[in-house]
């Protein structure tokens, strides 16, 4: 029960937190594109609010489907957030907080989301969305190898025991396999994230919010919500499996500290983000397939070899 | 709320056949020098998610029905800011034979922003204006289905 609790409690907190951190990312970018930028970091939830104060459209051609994907995308995002052992990580092995359960959910997520997209019958919507399904097929591999890789040098797919045997010492990024998993997992998560040189938030259209051109009001602001929840879960999902090192013992402390670690994360990728253009579809696929997967599948070899 | 609504208008731009000088005019307005997102607005490039509807160019023939469902597609509440010479009244292209003379016939206007083309502090001056009649207006009865038949059955347009 207390655990359930704690669950709610962390999901609550971070969804209302997100759009702090994506007011500052917003800040930075403008700055480092030598604008002034929003009059301050509170800017995306003035949007969502405005948002909800609209009104809503909807195409002749669309089904029960359109009008509920974005509450059921909001509900995945949650589930996911739901999964990382953040507040309740001192409890014994909670059986909801597993590898699978969230590589599952954010696989469902892309799916709804897709579907979501081609069922407006808008053309760049549905062009969108099968791009964003390719990607999706490049990435997950990646994501797939190098959580496998941990797996198998924990023997476990649970995010608290994983984070036991680091605290104990049992694995850690003294094994090689390890340490390269992680750096073919961070990079895994910046191209999930959707952020410049894959994919560009800020080009409409046939890009990521091509895919939501057909929300308007208060069904947008909810889908908007809803990938920022998302990208804090992917962030959550490195920090809980590679830098699970946090104040278990007082569930609000802990909080904090993940939201400060996770902010970080979201507002560095502004870095990369504004720097150099973004790749061509096909470019991106290809630095993808052959340098991010090269280096997942160097760290299962350096696990079969027993490095 | 309303204040905090005000903070964060949505533009949508449209060109009906002008010459391209506004346009250019307001790419500079989203620059570093100008910037616009210090008042919370964004150029989105989709009429459903924006706020206010900024037209440039007078309309031609071709651009007239595409203007009216442009401005159909945007749920209320929302402005039309009407700018430069061209919208007023057709400016050089006054009279010709495909130009419908300005805006003023096709779809209701907020706010003028008069010049040819305007400067950049008209243009952000207009756009602050029409925040100012846009923070009155409220949200109407949501049509979910078939939204842009009874938008056009009100302004008694037929729809094709």
């Amino acid at each position: 029960m207390t655990v359930l609790f704690l669950m709610i409690f962390q999901v609550v907190i971070i969804a209302l937190a997100a759009p702090f951190f994506d007011g500052i990312a917003r800040v930075l970018r403008a700055r480092l594109q030598a604008r002034k930028g929003p009059p301050d970091f509170f800017q995306t939830y003035r949007d969502i609010i405005k948002l909800y104060k609209r009104g809503r459209t909807a195409p002749k051609c669309a089904h029960w489907f359109f009008t509920y994907a974005p509450y059921f995308l909001y509900a995945t995002g949650a589930a996911m957030l739901a999964a990382m052992p953040i507040t309740y990580a001192g409890y014994e092995s909670v059986g909801y907080s597993d590898i699978f359960v969230l590589v599952y959910l954010a696989a469902l997520l892309k799916f709804v989301f897709g579907v979501a997209s081609i069922d407006s019958g808008n053309p760049f919507a549905a062009v969108g969305g099968s791009r964003e399904q390719m990607i999706g097929v490049f990435v997950e591999p990646v994501l797939i190898i190098s959580l496998l890789v941990v797996m198998l040098l924990a023997g476990t797919s649970n995010l608290i025991d994983i984070k036991n045997m680091m605290y104990a010492g049992e694995i850690g990024y003294f094994m090689p396999a390890f340490a390269v998993a992680s750096i073919s997992f961070l990079w895994a998560m910046y191209v999930e994230s959707g952020r410049n040189p894959y994919d560009l938030a800020e080009a409409e259209q046939e890009l990521q919010e091509g895919l939501l051109g057909e929300y308007s009001g208060s069904d947008f602001g909810v889908a908007q919500a809803a990938l920022m929840l998302k990208q804090f879960a992917m962030i959550g999902l490195f920090i809980t499996i590679f830098e699970p090192f946090n104040l278990t013992m007082h569930p609000i402390l802990s909080l904090i500290l993940f939201l400060i670690k996770a902010g970080l994360f979201y507002v560095g990728a502004v870095f990369i983000d504004n720097f150099g253009a973004r790749y061509k579809l096909l470019g991106g696929f290809k630095t993808n397939a052959t340098f991010a997967l090269g280096v997942s599948v160097v760290a299962l070899v350096l696990y079969i070899v027993g490095a | 709320m309303n204040d905090l609504r005000a903070k964060s208008p949505w533009i949508t731009h449209y060109n009906t056949g002008g010459c391209n000088g506004c346009d250019i005019e307001i790419l500079a307005a989203l620059g570093p020098k100008f910037d616009i997102e210090r008042f919370g607005m964004l150029n989105r490039g989709n009429p459903k998610q924006s706020d206010i509807l900024l037209v440039t160019g007078p309309v031609t023939l071709r651009c007239r029905d595409v203007l009216r469902r442009v401005w159909l597609e945007m749920p209320e509440p929302k402005v039309v800011v009407a700018m430069g010479s061209c919208t007023h009244g057709g400016g050089v292209f006054r009279h010709l034979y495909h130009t419908e003379n300005g805006i003023d016939g096709i779809v209701p206007v907020d706010v003028w922003i008069p010049g040819c083309t305007p400067r950049i502090e008209a243009i952000i001056d207009g756009l602050i204006e029409g925040v100012e009649i846009w923070k009155n207006k409220t949200k109407e009865k949501e049509y979910m289905v078939g939204h842009s038949e009874k938008l056009l059955e009100k302004i008694g347009v037929l729809n094709d």
